[in-house]
């Protein structure tokens, strides 16, 4: 690990899921900070209109991205996150629990870096958790994202 | 993709544009989108037309030039606010048509998007077509009623009136006999051919002269399958005969020929004729002497020659009217084909939803479950005890969100499946029912509820409709505004024949932009409200079963939601 601070930004909203994920990522160091926002309408606001995001130096490390959203879908932002000049960069790894191809055709014609099934088993979950984090944190080098 | 257009008129170029501008036949308008705060379309500013704008609409464009649509049309929101904005956002072209009831006028409407946040309309009338396919659509209807109907089939709809007027014309001049083309009642189709002076001018004029014609026709007009008819009208000289023209078993037309003078006629007795009507003699006898002649033998056989003709026309009138079954039959296949295509696809599609939404919702919980049992096994392991609890008690709730979404699965299902028989009742009467049966909901909220009197009569399923009215005041009682005493208005408007049904809440209201999401199978605005989001899921597949619509509308966040909804 780099030894920065290193922000993951979670979209989720399933409470529980997203406990699943910060512990996985606590137990394994991965991230020091971690925003959750818990829809579609949250995400867009933080996304797209939040001070937060003016700020090129505030932008996230990652992006975790849940497709089946309230209020606003999540292959929406995605879409909308990979038509933004400035946060196109952002690495936006989706992650759902839907196996259907046409969302996976989807999110990947959207440019998503990323695809991940969360897996049932609780061993394989933190596993990818912990793979996760440590390929896009500490191996991945992306030149526009501090 | 977004085309860009000059408009600049300093270059020569721009000039060229300008005048391809003008010139053109289609009237053009160019449109700035206006927003609100949160980047919701709301109307849109007239900025530029060309001529053919005023030619086409006759309104000057100067006295509207940069005003609200909204404004100039008198509508709020303006024409097709919805299209136009996803045109100016996406670029993507759309072409559609329109009737102006003001201008009485039909148009085809193209839009598309010369840069972001304009669009431009171009529009054609297309009034004398869409009145030729309405013409013609009638005639198709008239020749394909079932032919023992009583309605009357129209020799105009069987045939082109300007090519038969063209045969008439030629027959009376060859043959040199008076000719014209009657319905069944007498009134003529056809302009005369060849008609003589003193049957018109002098005969007719009289009164007892027009009675003797009109009785002579009649006994001409009758059906006659076998032969034409043929006789010696009133007058004592002059030879008139008739032929029917038949579509099927329908008379529909007569097709008289005569005026003429048998050469064996008795002068004397012709002009007594003058005096038994009352007509002027001097006229007579002028007239008299300008009526052709030919043999009883000759015009007998122009008669036969006549009913040839006829018989040929009876049977062009029946293919065309089978022709025009044949096609409209064709068409019915085509459109129930279609229909049924359509019904399919939307089937197959609700069923992919279905069964991506199960997949995914039922697996979250799954996810959850496994999930925290691997938690508390790694806390048990470091004799971590802290958050055993909560987290014991997350998959109890998961388990909890199964059970409730396997019972609201079968729920939905049951709707599908079991149709109750339908039956009349008034929909004020449910209401109250429904209001009663959730009366502890309802007194332990203070809420008041004020139903309309006036509501019809229905023939529906009555208990899914009372599923219907407990959801939609669930609903309300479950996102009601927690400051404000909760207030349900129930209601309905009458729009023409149709009546849309209403309940209306001051409850906490809805964004505008997610009004659509909220009807969506386990769909919810706010996931940590109660229940698994299937209510107005089901709801809407009641509405949906009986033919109608429902929809929701609200002024935003705090300004409570009115749901609408029709059923057939």
């Amino acid at each position: 690990m780099k030894g920065e601070f290193l922000t993951i930004l979670l979209i989720e909203d399933n409470e529980d899921h997203a406990e699943l994920v910060k512990r996985s990522f606590e137990d394994n160091a991965v991230a020091n900070k971690l925003i959750h926002l818990k829809d579609g309408g949250e995400a867009e606001k933080y996304l797209f209109e939040s001070n937060e995001m003016k700020n090129k130096n505030n932008y996230p490390n990652l992006i975790l991205l849940d497709l089946r959203l309230p209020k606003v879908d999540g292959l929406e932002i995605l879409k909308r996150l990979k038509t933004d000049d400035n946060l196109k960069n952002i690495p936006v790894v989706v992650l759902t629990s839907s196996h259907a191809e046409k969302d996976l055709i989807t999110a990947y014609t959207n440019y998503a870096n990323s695809y991940l099934v969360k897996p049932l088993d609780f061993t394989k979950f933190t596993g990818m958790m912990k793979d996760l984090g440590f390929y896009w944190l500490g191996w991945n080098i992306n030149p526009f994202i501090k | 993709m977004h085309n860009t257009i000059s408009l600049d008129k300093s270059t020569t170029e721009g000039n060229r544009f300008k005048a391809l501008f003008d010139n053109m036949q289609e009237g053009f308008l160019l449109h700035k989108v206006i927003y609100d705060d949160n980047g919701k379309a709301i109307d849109y500013l007239l900025i530029e037309a060309n001529k053919g704008f005023t030619n086409h609409t006759g309104i000057d464009f100067n006295s509207i030039r940069n005003k609200k649509a909204s404004e100039v049309y008198r509508i709020n929101p303006p024409p097709f606010l919805d299209i136009y904005a996803n045109v100016a956002k996406t670029g993507e072209p759309i072409k559609f048509e329109d009737f102006a009831p003001s201008l009485n006028k039909y148009y085809s409407i193209s839009a598309f998007s010369p840069e972001p946040e304009f669009f431009a309309t171009v529009f054609l009338d297309i009034t004398e077509q869409k009145l030729l396919e309405k013409a013609l659509e009638e005639k198709i209807y008239s020749l394909t009623r079932p032919l023992t109907e009583e309605a009357e089939i129209r020799f105009e709809d069987l045939f082109n009136i300007e090519e038969i007027q063209q045969i008439q014309d030629s027959f009376a001049e060859a043959t040199g006999v008076a000719s014209l083309i009657t319905d069944t009642k007498g009134v003529p189709i056809t302009k005369p051919s060849k008609f003589v002076f003193l049957c018109n001018e002098v005969i007719r004029k009289t009164e007892k002269g027009l009675k003797n014609c009109m009785h002579s026709d009649a006994c001409l007009g009758k059906l006659n399958p076998n032969g034409p008819i043929y006789q010696p009208c009133l007058s004592g000289g002059l030879w008139d005969g008739g032929t029917s023209i038949t579509a099927g078993n329908k008379h529909v037309a007569n097709w008289l020929i005569g005026q003429v003078l048998d050469e064996s006629h008795d002068r004397e007795k012709m002009l007594n004729y003058a005096y038994e009507i009352e007509a002027d003699p001097v006229a007579f006898k002028n007239a008299l002497n300008e009526v052709p002649i030919m043999s009883k033998e000759r015009f007998k056989k122009i008669c036969d020659a006549l009913f040839v003709l006829a018989k040929q026309l009876s049977k062009m009138a029946l293919q065309n009217m089978y022709q025009a079954r044949f096609i409209t039959d064709l068409k019915q296949k085509e459109d129930i084909i279609n229909k049924q295509v359509a019904e399919l696809e939307s089937k197959n599609a609700e069923l992919e939803r279905f069964a991506y939404t199960v997949s995914h919702d039922l697996k979250s919980p799954l996810i959850t479950i496994k999930g925290f049992l691997g938690m508390i096994q790694k806390d048990v392991d470091n004799e971590r005890f802290d958050r055993v609890k909560s987290d014991l008690n997350r998959i109890a709730n998961a388990t909890d969100k199964m059970q409730n979404l396997l019972e609201d699965l079968l729920e939905l299902s049951r709707i599908g499946r079991v149709i109750n028989p339908s039956s009349h009742f008034s929909l004020t009467d449910i209401a109250k029912e429904s209001v009663e049966l959730l009366n502890a909901l309802i007194k332990g909220n203070n809420v008041e509820i004020e139903i309309s009197e006036q509501m019809p009569v229905v023939f529906a399923d009555r208990l899914r409709i009372r599923e219907v009215y407990q959801n939609l005041i669930e609903n309300a009682v479950k996102f009601r505004d927690k400051n404000k005493k909760l207030i349900i208005k129930i209601g309905c408007n009458k729009q023409l024949e149709k009546c849309i049904y209403y309940i209306k809440d001051n409850g906490i209201g809805i964004e505008r932009g997610y009004l659509n999401k909220i009807f969506g199978l386990f769909d919810k605005l706010d996931p940590k409200s109660e229940g698994t989001g299937i209510g107005l899921a089901i709801v809407k597949r009641i509405i949906e079963l009986h033919g109608g619509k429902i929809w929701a509308e609200s002024e935003g966040v705090g300004f409570g939601t009115t749901f609408y909804f029709t059923i057939k």
